[in-house]
């Protein structure tokens, strides 16, 4: 486990690096599947919860029987998978961008907790908005025609004012949060897996939420996953027309 | 005073009796009992706190008191605390009280009551308790939310080793709530039927984000939990010491033991404080803090470390000397000189360790890894140990009083080592202001300062790495002035210029005497050298100094406001020269006998010695003598002239006299100094003029211009000249004609007055205008005009040998001209048209014209009938000189000697029909008669 972490440490660096660098010199690539490949493999690599909740857990000591079953997700606080898979490709788009910048706000409170992690997963996360800004422009210079759409919902309403929590509350609420980014970035990973899978598939079957067979996605950090609390959409198109993959 | 507490001690005793026992009587509370008592939770902390007042004390009285606080938990009855409380109490004073709860207030209500007795040694004892005031209750539970398990207290900070206790207010009041340590249950005592508590001994740290101590419910999930920040013991700093290693900074080194640092409390802070000086600071490290050495020599320092966290304070304290915590640096830079086959010199470098201080050096000579010599060697190190010489030059700039400050450089002996730079301190003397502080670095040896009018002292300090120099101080005035002094000589010998000066004030402190190093076409290279007050002679000696250079110095007298003023200017030469050019020589005023040199240009400041006068060479022509102001020399070429000397150096004219007209003459100046006169150029020739050549141009240029002067006076005034010597009518009476005739034919000669004639009746017949603008209009020749018109009578010399033309009369008048065209009358001549023209001839000539005019004027007579005419009028004609308009066109060699009659003038007829002869046909006396028509 700890040579696994220690694997994936300079590798996820490397990513975030390289992406920081796309971002910077604002050069996308213009192929739809290099794009994609490069999205599911950072999704992939941000739902890995070893760069972020488990140090935390470790560090708060949360990791003791009795506490680290109450460190679940919120309930509403991400998109379910399902509400992601409903929405159109510009949609899940945009809601992935919000998301991932409120993420990036609250880790910026969790700096105090997890220094070394949470500048690590600033980067993954600043080099994945920008393959999500690359593939926006790939999808809208495929499809101008496609209708726009409704503004997408945010990750989950803000809650309400509450007073300052102590020092249990504050650790239990981060760990849940960091387990709920981590759930929705394995959301996340499905549903760019399922926009690769679209051309073998038939329409009808596009918008399964079934995995495919030998899909070697990694085991999500989520249990259960019966988070259908997120609105979405069937009426809508996924894959927009264009020199996309047919 | 003993007798008044006397007094005082005994009304209170009567006088508290006395109330009790009226309280009891009439059943009234008692008049010290505890009033207005408040009770607050403070969370955080875990404390209750009270405040009371006792409002029945008399004004000014103060007591002294005990207050019987008793706290139960849960129910009144349930007495947990009880505790005296003793104060001075006052009247309306607010009392405060707090106490801290072991259990978590949060999970348990508490009540509060007190009584109070007083306790003062003026008043008799046993005294009485006052009554219990009500019970207060404490209630933390109220501000709790609606989750079913709360465990309290929140984030509470402890040492490491400390008991905790810790309780959980269960909402849901089951019996299945199990709390856990880190995940180790823990077991604790029921309080209530929802509280149970549970004393954690001997707490330990366990990370810095604190332990997790949570409860929960077994079957509902229900989770509540603390997390407790437990800190390790702040230590004492450990091997707490200071040294120094350049008397400046002391540093301080300490071990700081176990870090206290948590989420929940930063680590612990440290903080030096010197108890002599009353300064502290804030250690920026938590094992090293420097502190700044002050500068008065303060050599004991007493140092009290401070460590501190939220929880405890921890200090040490060493007092030491300063000099005994010297840690000198490691000397540098060494290397071998001159080394030789048995000896070689070491040099090094050592950093300083303050001003004044000595260094101990101890030099290992090593063979074969062995020492094999030792040396000690001592180094002192100081401060520069002299000020500065320090001298200014003062210039105006723009307006503004510009100093130029220059320094010299230290010697060795007083740098102390290498001088790294000068402090420049300007402070206004004249107005209160902030001081100016120039740090200029090392080798600079000058800055410039823009002042203003104000005065100012000026401090120069030269620093090494150990300190700075005695300032060097001088003062400036702000307004430079103008000290004119007289200038002076100075000889120069070989060891220098030998400069002496008269004192002026008894108080000066001080002379200084500058100048500068180089000529005086090259910037300044400004030298001073400082005397003492009592000097008045020195010898400026530079390896500067050249021959044949004017150097210029200037004698200060430095007064005992540090201001100098200027006494004495002086110039010399090292050694004079001869001087290296001639002065450009201009030559004026050359007249036949003189001539003026002048050579003002020449600067006898820039000369290579002092110009003591000038050399004119003459060079007259050949076996000429000198003029007297010469005298005959011989020039090295061994040719002969003449030379004046001009002992006057500021004599730059010389006027060159007695000389010969019509000569030739070369001249040449030069200057001379003590050593010699300036190089022999070439001369210069000039030739005298003629000696008359200019009296005739001093009379004829006068006469050039009054003669333009009288021509222009005439031109101006040409209207008046004509009207007194020429008039368009003469008068008879001032006519030169008449003077003329007069003087030659007829003295009796008169001229006939117009009253005196009878004036006829006059027709006038057509006259024809035509003709006479003709005539008028043109200027043709009377060759081409009708001559008919005008006539004129000449009037000639009766001379014989008169050949030129004489005076004449011209009479006209175009009536009777014109009737006499017509029936041949009197007085005019018409040209017959037979008449051929050369027999006219031109009459431009006088002789033409006059020849024609006898000839008419005969062939008129001639013509005129004798009965008809009995009077004819003759009108006058113009001279053709006149100007007028009916003028001839001719212009006749002598017009001057015509004159004009425009009076008309009565002619009888028998002289007029007379026969003319050879001698009186046209002469005057024939024209006037005898005389009787002549008045």
């Amino acid at each position: 486990m700890r040579a696994q972490r220690m694997r994936r440490t300079p590798l996820s660096v490397i990513l975030g690096l390289l992406f920081l660098s796309m971002a910077a010199t604002s050069k996308c690539l213009g192929k739809y599947h290099e794009l994609l490949l490069q999205l599911q493999r950072q999704a992939d690599l941000m739902q890995d919860t070893s760069t972020l909740l488990d140090p935390y857990i470790r560090i708060q000591g949360l990791d003791t029987p009795g506490l680290k079953e109450h460190c679940r997700e919120c309930p509403g606080a991400f998109p379910s998978e399902d509400a992601l898979r409903g929405l159109s490709r510009q949609g899940f788009l945009r809601t992935l961008n919000a998301t991932l910048g409120l993420v990036l706000h609250r880790l910026t409170a969790l700096y105090q907790d997890l220094p070394e992690a949470q500048q690590l997963v600033g980067l993954n996360i600043r080099g994945f908005r920008s393959n999500i800004h690359c593939m926006t422009l790939l999808l809208r210079s495929s499809s101008e025609a496609e209708t726009p759409e409704p503004t997408q919902p945010g990750p989950g309403p803000t809650p309400p004012p509450t007073p300052p929590s102590d020092a249990f509350q504050h650790k239990l609420k981060s760990c849940r949060f960091l387990r709920g980014y981590h759930c929705f970035m394995h959301s996340v990973g499905q549903v760019l897996r399922e926009w690769g899978e679209s051309r073998s598939r038939s329409r009808s079957r596009r918008h399964s939420p079934r995995r495919a067979p030998g899909d070697t996605a990694p085991s999500g950090p989520c249990r259960g996953g019966a988070r259908r609390m997120w609105p979405f959409r069937r009426d809508r198109r996924l894959m927009p027309r264009g020199h996309l993959p047919r | 005073m003993a007798l008044f507490a006397v007094f005082q001690t005994t009304f209170l005793l009567a006088l508290l009796p006395l109330r009790t026992y009226k309280s009891e009587v009439l059943s009234e509370p008692l008049p010290l009992t505890p009033e207005s008592l408040k009770v607050s939770v403070n969370s955080t902390r875990q404390r209750l706190h009270l405040q009371w007042t006792v409002h029945s004390l008399a004004y000014h009285q103060e007591l002294k008191m005990v207050f019987q606080i008793q706290i139960s938990r849960f129910k009144t009855s349930n007495v947990i605390w009880v505790e005296n409380y003793r104060t001075t109490v006052k009247r309306n004073r607010v009392l405060h009280w707090s106490w801290e709860s072991k259990l978590p207030l949060e999970c348990a209500a508490h009540f509060i009551r007190m009584r109070s007795m007083v306790d003062d040694a003026r008043i008799p004892k046993p005294g009485f308790w006052s009554n219990w005031s009500s019970w207060e209750e404490a209630d933390a539970q109220n501000s709790l939310g609606h989750d079913p398990l709360f465990v309290f207290p929140k984030d509470k900070l402890v040492e490491e080793g400390s008991n905790v206790t810790i309780c959980y207010v269960s909402r849901i009041h089951q019996d299945n709530i199990s709390c856990y340590l880190e995940g180790v249950q823990i077991y604790g005592e029921r309080l209530d039927r929802s509280v149970s508590a549970f004393e954690l001994k001997n707490v330990s740290f366990i990370r810095k984000k604190g332990t997790n101590v949570f409860c929960k419910v077994d079957q509902g999930g229900a989770l509540g939990g603390i997390v407790l920040f437990v800190s390790k013991v702040l230590e004492e700093p450990k091997d707490f010491s200071c040294e120094t290693q350049d008397l400046k900074t002391l540093t301080c080194t300490w071990d700081p033991g176990s870090d206290t640092g948590l989420s929940k409390q930063p680590s612990q802070s440290y903080t030096l404080f010197e108890s002599f000086s009353g300064k502290k600071t804030l250690c920026k490290h938590r094992n090293w803090c420097n502190w700044q050495v002050a500068q008065d020599s303060q050599e004991t320092y007493n140092f009290t470390l401070v460590a501190e966290n939220y929880l405890r304070k921890r200090s040490v304290s060493i007092l030491f000397n300063l000099t005994q915590r010297v840690h000198p640096m490691t000397p540098y830079n060494l290397f071998p000189k001159n080394v030789r086959a048995t000896n070689a010199t070491m040099t090094w470098k050592v950093h300083s360790i303050g001003n004044n201080s000595t260094l101990l050096c101890r030099l290992e000579l090593l063979a074969e890894g062995k020492v094999i010599q030792q040396h000690n060697v001592s180094i002192k190190v100081n401060a520069p140990s002299e000020a500065p010489d320090v001298w200014r030059n003062m210039k105006m700039v723009s307006g503004h009083p510009t100093v130029s400050l220059f320094w010299k450089p230290l010697s060795k002996v007083h740098a102390n080592g290498k001088i790294l730079f000068y402090n420049v301190i300007v402070e206004n003397l004249d107005k209160p202001s902030r001081l100016e502080v120039l740090s200029i670095p090392a080798p600079a040896r000058s800055t410039e300062l823009t002042l203003d009018q104000c005065s100012y002292q000026i401090h120069v300090t030269a620093h090494n790495n150990v300190g700075p120099s005695p300032a060097s101080v001088i003062v400036i005035s702000g307004d430079p002035g103008n000290e004119e002094v007289e200038s002076g000589r100075v000889n120069g010998t070989e060891d220098g210029f030998s400069v002496s000066w008269k004192p002026q004030s008894g108080d000066a402190t001080g002379y200084v005497v500058e100048w500068c190093d180089g000529p005086q076409d090259l910037p300044c290279v400004l030298q001073w050298k400082n005397l003492g007050p009592n000097t008045t002679s020195t010898v400026i000696s530079s390896g500067a100094f050249r021959p044949g250079v004017r150097y210029n110095f200037r004698i200060y007298e430095i007064s005992a406001k540090r201001m100098a003023h200027l006494l004495e200017k002086k110039a010399g030469y090292l050694e004079e020269l001869a001087p290296s050019d001639n002065p450009q020589v201009v030559m004026s005023n050359l007249t036949s006998h003189s001539f003026t040199l002048s050579w003002k240009d020449y600067s006898t400041e820039s000369q290579p010695g002092f110009i003591q006068g000038y050399h004119v060479y003459l060079k007259p022509k050949a076996g000429e003598q000198c003029p007297p102001a010469f005298e005959k020399t011989v020039l090295p070429e061994d040719s002969v002239c003449c030379k004046h000397t001009i002992d006057n150096p500021e004599q730059k004219t010389f006027v060159v006299e007695n000389l010969q007209p019509e000569s030739i003459y070369e001249f040449f100046v030069t200057p001379y100094t003590s050593v010699g006169e300036g190089p022999l150029d070439a001369f210069t020739k000039i030739t005298t003029p003629d000696e008359y050549s200019h009296i005739l141009i001093r009379i004829i240029l006068p006469m050039i211009f009054c003669v333009l002067i009288v021509m222009i006076i005439c031109y101006l005034k040409r209207q008046w000249l004509k009207e007194k010597c020429y008039p368009d009518i003469p008068d008879p009476y001032k006519s030169s004609v008449l003077s003329l005739i007069k003087s030659k034919e007829n003295p009796h000669l008169t001229i006939m007055n117009v009253n005196d004639c009878v004036p006829d009746a006059i027709e006038v017949i057509n006259k024809p205008e035509g003709s006479k603008i003709q005539f008028l209009g043109t200027r043709k020749s009377l060759t081409e005009t009708e001559f008919t018109k005008p006539a004129c009578i000449y009037l000639l010399p009766t001379e014989k040998n008169y050949s030129g033309p004489g005076p004449c009369i011209c009479f006209e008048n175009f009536t009777y001209n014109q009737a006499a065209s017509d029936f041949a009358s009197c007085g005019h001549f018409p040209v017959t048209p037979q008449a051929p023209p050369h027999q006219l001839g031109p009459l431009t000539s006088p002789e033409n014209l006059l020849k024609a005019l006898e000839q008419n004027y005969m062939n008129s007579l001639g013509e005129i009938p004798a009965g008809e005419a009995n009077l004819n009028y003759v009108s006058q004609l113009a001279s053709p000189t006149s100007g007028d308009k009916d003028s001839l066109p001719t212009n006749p060699p002598e017009p001057a000697l015509c004159s004009e009659y425009k009076m008309q003038m009565a002619i009888p007829l028998g002289l007029a029909s007379a026969p003319p002869s050879e001698n009186s046909s046209l002469s005057s006396a024939t024209l006037l008669g005898q005389g009787e028509h002549y008045r």
